[in-house]
């Protein structure tokens, strides 16, 4: 039934709509697009009849011109069209009752005026000069307006005044979504600020829910996601200008690091500009690579601060790019409390805990080499695999009689038990991994490589130096199962080392030390103790 | 409206002032002020007097001479020599000099139909003080040789959402006089604050307060474009926007 009256329809369109008046176009689309949604509503994939007008006009205007040409913020016609230079008279009749669009001729009084600009002041305009006989017909931008549409229809979503926006891909579970409504939390409800997180990135946001009431969170992505790329920063840049937030803070925003790398002087006048970075990230080819790489070179001298929950790739950044080091900030996450009270750890425990992502970064072959090399050892893993199945590492893991591939998890605290004699973390790059905030907070020794902030979180004794060593993860292990006293003075610590640094409070007190974060206006006392997130 | 013809004097009291920035055009301003004194001429032989404001901002000696030595000259047309090193602002100095109750922008190096000045006048007298006129057609020479319709605000081609990514008109304009005193151009220095545009952020902000840009019947702007020095350029190589505009508020 779908098929027959879309048939027709396409029919009609074709031999009718496209060739008549634009306003007709517009209103019988329009009401065919209104009583096509309500009778077929899962079919119909265009959101709003403004959208689907824009988008069936467009392709009018791409079917006569025979090319699309979005210029952006060029402040020019759009070119591109046909010349009819060269196009005799008889041709355009042809063309015209073969329905081919034939572009309008310069009127006579336009030509009228051509000649006499050539017989009085420039006779470059003759017509067999330089000029007359090259001049083509330039469609006037009467397409363009997709991207305005877009803005305003993400305009009017925006109420009131905005003191902080936070520019994000989207919110999904993931350590630095955690950190951005970590932040947003602090900023309402510790500061009292007007909060505006924007997710960039056409992707769900099922973690905008975790938000607090009060902050306002704009789904951006998908509304942009049909609009070229320049469109989308120009319609972003045009969003964060009129807003005029007192500051922006990029978290992992690749469009938000596009426009400020693009627009930061214009931005500048009024919004300061933040941005989080964690870790460098390390291509299949070994390449340094991530926003830090990409964009701080060019923008640093645009940022009012950098902000990471580590101090050890600030060092890093200011020694490999030559950027001052004042403009590095550290602002350690808050862990999060167990909903329960957790067991204490079995004394003859003999099951190693791993959690985390199975991808490239987290190095499941290390882990495989770990478990083959303590076959008396039982290794529960937990964890997404992004890896492929059948690599060599994931098949290892499926096919190794003391590994237990339990799958994904959502709470840490759910997944510990009192048999796990500690958490076993193997990682080639990171930041502060917030897994490791939990097991502390669990009371799970820890063994991890010395990389990134895990190097600042524990003594360096503790840790495996080189992160491919898998002896030094068992010698570690075995440290940890032969000497209980040992255990317990490291689990004393590292509960010492997330009531010190990892707590709400010191986390909001963080925020408020951020030198002109919150704006002459915020209230200096970074001691306020904000409502923490679910 | 405005005030019937009769009241004007023709020897004294110039009823539109051609406000002209020149700046480094050198030799190509001689032909530019020809082509605006064709139209001052239309304009007066149907009762318009015009005076030209010319402005040499921090000039070349070369456009200077040009300027100085022009025949078009009359001796109650004004010349300023100026350092501001901006259009704007040397725009917003000729337009505080201006006499006339109307004034139209010129750019040094352009072209424009000799009807122009005079279409600009009788459609305001016609439609009204709001009502802020362009040239009905654009005729590109030079790097570009091409022509296109500029949309009418009160025609069915006027899509407001165009502007968030396009500048619907150029800074060739005519209004009364008043509406330039009363939104003046803002510096436009892309590389220094990252806004530029400024006469995209003009329409902008005129739509928001309230006027309409229209395109004056049968007008033409021979619009002159270079390979190189253009500040369109220069904007979109230092990714310039126009700065805040209330009309973005309105979309």
């Amino acid at each position: 039934m779908y098929r027959q009256i879309t048939g027709v329809y396409r029919f009609i369109d074709r031999i009718v709509l496209r060739r008549g008046p634009l306003v007709l176009e517009r209103t019988i689309k329009s009401t065919a697009f209104r009583v096509a949604k309500f009778a077929f509503p899962n079919r119909i994939a265009c959101a709003s009849t403004e959208l689907y007008l824009a988008q069936a006009l467009a392709h009018r205007f791409e079917r006569r011109s025979g090319a699309s040409n979005v210029q952006g913020q060029s402040p020019q016609p759009l070119s591109g069209v046909r010349s009819v230079a060269g196009v005799s008279i008889e041709q355009q009749i042809e063309s015209g009752n073969t329905g081919v669009w034939v572009p309008p001729s310069l009127p006579s009084w336009a030509a009228s005026e051509i000649e006499e600009i050539a017989a009085t002041i420039d006779p470059a305009f003759h017509a067999a000069g330089p000029i007359a006989p090259r001049l083509q017909y330039h469609s006037m931008p009467i397409e363009h307006h997709y991207a305005g549409m877009a803005y305003a229809r993400l305009r009017r979503q925006v109420s009131g005044k905005i003191d902080i926006v936070i520019l994000v891909p989207w919110l999904k579970q993931g350590g630095a979504d955690l950190g951005a409504i970590h932040f947003a939390t602090a900023l309402h409800g510790g500061f009292g600020k007007r909060v505006l997180v924007v997710g960039t990135e056409a992707a769900d946001s099922p973690w905008a829910s975790r938000l607090p009431e009060g902050v306002q969170f704009l789904d951006a992505g998908s509304v942009l996601a049909p609009l070229s790329h320049d469109e989308r920063r120009l319609m972003l840049v045009r969003l964060m200008l009129q807003l005029a937030p007192a500051t922006i803070h990029l978290m992992n925003s690749n469009l938000g690091w596009q426009m400020v790398a693009t627009h930061a002087k214009a931005l500048r006048h009024t919004t300061r500009l933040y941005a989080s970075l964690y870790c460098d990230d390390i291509s299949a080819g070994g390449h340094l690579v991530g926003y830090a790489q990409e964009y701080l070179m060019d923008c640093h001298e645009f940022l009012d601060g950098v902000i990471s929950d580590n101090g050890v790739v600030g060092l890093e950044w200011s020694k490999s790019m030559g950027i001052a080091h004042s403009l590095f900030h550290v602002v350690p996450f808050p862990v999060r409390e167990p909903a329960h009270p957790l067991l204490p750890a079995l004394p003859a425990a003999r099951t190693l805990l791993w959690a985390g992502r199975l991808d490239r970064q987290k190095r499941p072959d290390i882990l495989l080499a770990i478990a083959q090399a303590m076959p008396e050892w039982t290794f529960d893993v937990y964890g997404q695999t992004v890896l492929d199945d059948e690599s060599e590492a994931m098949a290892g893991l499926r096919r190794a009689p003391n590994v237990r591939l339990r799958g994904a998890f959502n709470d840490f605290y759910a997944i510990v038990r009192p048999d796990h004699l500690a958490l076993v973390y193997t990682t080639q790059w990171d930041g502060m991994p917030n897994v490791l905030l939990e097991a502390a907070r669990a009371g799970l020794p820890i063994v991890a490589p010395a990389i990134g902030g895990i190097a600042e979180f524990l003594p360096g004794d503790w840790l495996v130096d080189d992160f491919t060593d898998a002896d030094s993860y068992t010698a570690q292990i075995r440290a940890l199962a032969q000497d209980t006293a040992e255990r317990e003075r490291r689990i004393r610590k590292q509960t010492e080392q997330v009531t010190a640094k990892h707590s709400w409070d010191a986390f909001v007190a963080a925020v408020g030390s951020l030198p002109d974060y919150l704006g002459k206006a915020a209230p200096a006392d970074g001691e306020t103790a904000a409502p923490q997130p679910d | 409206m405005s005030e019937p013809r009769e009241k004007y004097n023709m020897n004294t009291d110039p009823v539109v002032s051609a406000v002209i920035t020149m700046h480094g055009e050198g030799i190509l301003a001689h032909r530019t002020l020809l082509s605006i004194q064709r139209c001052r001429e239309y304009a007066e032989a149907h009762g318009l007097r015009t005076e030209f404001v010319i402005t040499l901002d921090n000039a070349t000696p070369e456009t200077r001479r040009v300027v100085m030595s022009h025949p078009s000259l009359r001796q109650d047309d004004q010349v300023h020599e100026v350092n501001f090193r901006d259009l704007s602002l040397s725009r917003n100095f000729a337009i505080e000099k201006a006499r006339g109750e109307y004034v139209g922008t010129f750019d040094g190096d352009d072209y424009f139909s000799k009807n122009w000045i005079e279409r600009c006048v009788r459609s305001i007298e016609q439609n009204g003080p709001l009502n802020i006129y362009h040239p009905e057609l654009t005729v590109a020479f030079g790097e570009l040789n091409a022509y296109w319709w500029q949309v009418d605000q009160a025609g069915k081609y006027y899509a407001p959402e165009c502007l968030l990514t396009m500048n619907l008109w150029n800074a060739c304009s005519l209004a009364k006089r008043s509406v330039y005193l009363e939104w003046p151009y803002l510096v436009s220095r892309p590389g220094e604050s990252g806004f530029g545009y400024e006469d995209w952020l003009w329409n902008c902000d005129t739509i928001a307060a309230g006027y309409m840009h229209r395109s004056a019947p049968e007008t033409v702007r021979f619009e002159r474009r270079k390979s190189n020095g253009s500040l369109n350029v220069a904007h979109q190589r230092t990714g310039a926007v126009i700065r805040p505009s209330a009309f973005f508020d309105q979309l």
